[in-house]
């Protein structure tokens, strides 16, 4: 049973598969990654661990 | 008027074939990762061939279409190997689909057409359990009964076409302890959860495990880089990561992610593991690196090829065997595919070693051009996708061993 893209399977096939991991490229998708985002635009850890910090701390996070 | 039954085949999934099959390979892996028996993995393949051209019509065709029928085979390496763009194109499956337990997506492409699944029935879940439950026994916790697990993936629950997801979730069953958990959400990275784990870890000094997606493990490497965010990791944690250094979170080599590990968690380069899984492909291979060091073993790192499975690199025109140390495209042989096909053909370029093989890049085949994106977003060290990507164009290819000297000459493996 096919999707209608290939009729057979050949070793034309070899060399074509479109992904190096499909999970990984799912899993980036889920974090955000998009052609025009950064890392930088996408997380912040000093904010969030300062206000981890504050919260051990007992005073209120900003 | 009734419907008449349908003809039990000799190879059903419920047949007397499947099940003594299942207990051949069964009984092969709980031979465990020393144990090497040629004749037997033979047999066995073979087996799994005549079953997979029994019942799977696209691939019956591909083997007719060379020639190849069961009866003619007496070397596992004379099976077909599908190349493992086919998944996305047909059901490879030796069961009626409706009866699987596992069904993952095997592409990313956001083009739903071509979106292919990988099936596998229960009894074929419960081998490839057993296979990279022993695997990652040996290879990630060889030195822990369990331990606190952090995983760069969703839940399966949240997203059950993705294969890692799953694989995941055995894993955290079976070497996590009670307060592992999942680092995504539909929320993106949980960076709280995450940097609270850190903390606890430091101060606690009781190690840590971060398990999954290399990108992921890239993108929060790469914003602690940028606010200048450092954590010091008890001695005995380990990062293992699968799926390449792909780039979409910027370009990093492997050397690159080393120095990250270290940098950010403080996780030396033995305690980091990669792992090469694939859909097509059931049993997962790991990275010898950490078992190696904690035996005192001082080899190169490299990824190990169990006993139930075979690696070979062939030529990327002529598919001809390779020899070791020259890259080619990786063939994979996995007892464990008894649900799919036993051969795999990939896109991965690699090389084999004196114990293994090793992962440098992809082979993408357009007329007359070489994705040289593609190789670079791959799985290689830094000079040696450089070398990929130039030598390729140029068709030449001794390249494993040009780089095994190289890097040695500059102390960078």
């Amino acid at each position: 049973m096919g999707t209608g893209k290939t009729k057979k399977i050949s070793d034309e096939l070899i060399g074509r598969d479109e992904k190096v991991c499909s999970c990984s490229v799912r899993i980036a998708e889920l974090l955000g990654a998009g052609k025009d985002e950064t890392t930088a635009e996408v997380v912040s850890p000093a904010q969030v661990l300062a206000a981890l910090r504050q919260k051990k701390d007992g005073q209120p996070a900003e | 008027m009734f419907l008449k039954a349908k003809p039990q085949s000799q190879y059903d999934l419920d047949s007397e074939f499947v099940a003594r099959l299942d207990d051949e390979i069964i009984a092969f892996i709980n031979q465990g990762l020393d144990f090497q028996d040629e004749a037997l993995f033979n047999r066995i393949a073979i087996k799994e061939f005549e079953l997979q051209f029994a019942t799977i019509p696209p691939y019956r065709d591909y083997c007719l279409s060379k020639g190849i029928t069961p009866g003619q085979v007496t070397e596992w390496r004379d099976i077909p190997a599908v190349p493992s763009r086919a998944f996305k194109d047909f059901v490879l499956a030796t069961f009626p689909v409706e009866r699987a337990e596992h069904a993952y997506f095997t592409s990313g492409t956001s083009d739903p057409l071509k979106k292919g699944k990988i099936y596998r029935d229960p009894a074929a879940v419960r081998l490839i359990n057993l296979a990279n439950g022993l695997l990652t026994r040996k290879y990630v916790f060889p030195d822990m009964e369990r331990m606190k697990i952090l995983l760069m993936t969703p839940s399966p629950k949240m997203a059950p076409g993705i294969g890692m997801a799953v694989g995941l979730e055995r894993v955290r069953i079976q070497f996590g302890t009670p307060d592992s958990d999942y680092l995504i959400s539909f929320g993106g990275l949980n960076l709280e959860l995450l940097l609270q784990a850190l903390l606890d870890a430091e101060s606690s000094g009781a190690p840590l495990a971060l398990i999954g997606s290399t990108p992921g493990f890239i993108y929060f490497f790469k914003a602690c880089r940028r606010d200048n965010i450092r954590f010091n990791l008890p001695i005995g944690s380990r990062i293992c990561d699968g799926g390449g250094y792909m780039g979409q979170f910027g370009e990093c080599s492997k050397e690159e992610y080393f120095e990250m590990c270290r940098e950010i968690l403080n996780i030396e380069e033995h305690y980091c593991v990669n792992v090469l899984g694939m859909g097509e492909v059931s049993t997962n291979f790991f990275d010898s690196a950490l078992a190696d060091h904690l035996a005192g073993r001082g080899r190169e790192r490299h990824k190990v090829i169990p006993p139930w499975t075979r690696t070979e690199v062939v030529d990327v025109d002529s598919f001809a065997r390779l020899p070791k140390g020259e890259v080619g495209l990786l063939k994979h042989y996995d007892l464990v595919n008894r649900s799919l096909v036993v051969a795999v053909q990939t896109d991965n370029l690699g090389f084999a070693t004196d114990d293994g093989f090793d992962i440098v890049g992809r082979w993408k085949k357009r007329p007359g051009t070489l994705d040289g994106e593609e190789i670079r977003g791959a799985h290689g060290p830094k000079l040696m996708t450089q070398m990929v990507e130039f030598l390729l164009k140029r068709n030449l290819k001794k390249l494993g061993n040009i780089y095994g000297k190289l890097a040695k000459a500059i102390g960078k493996r």
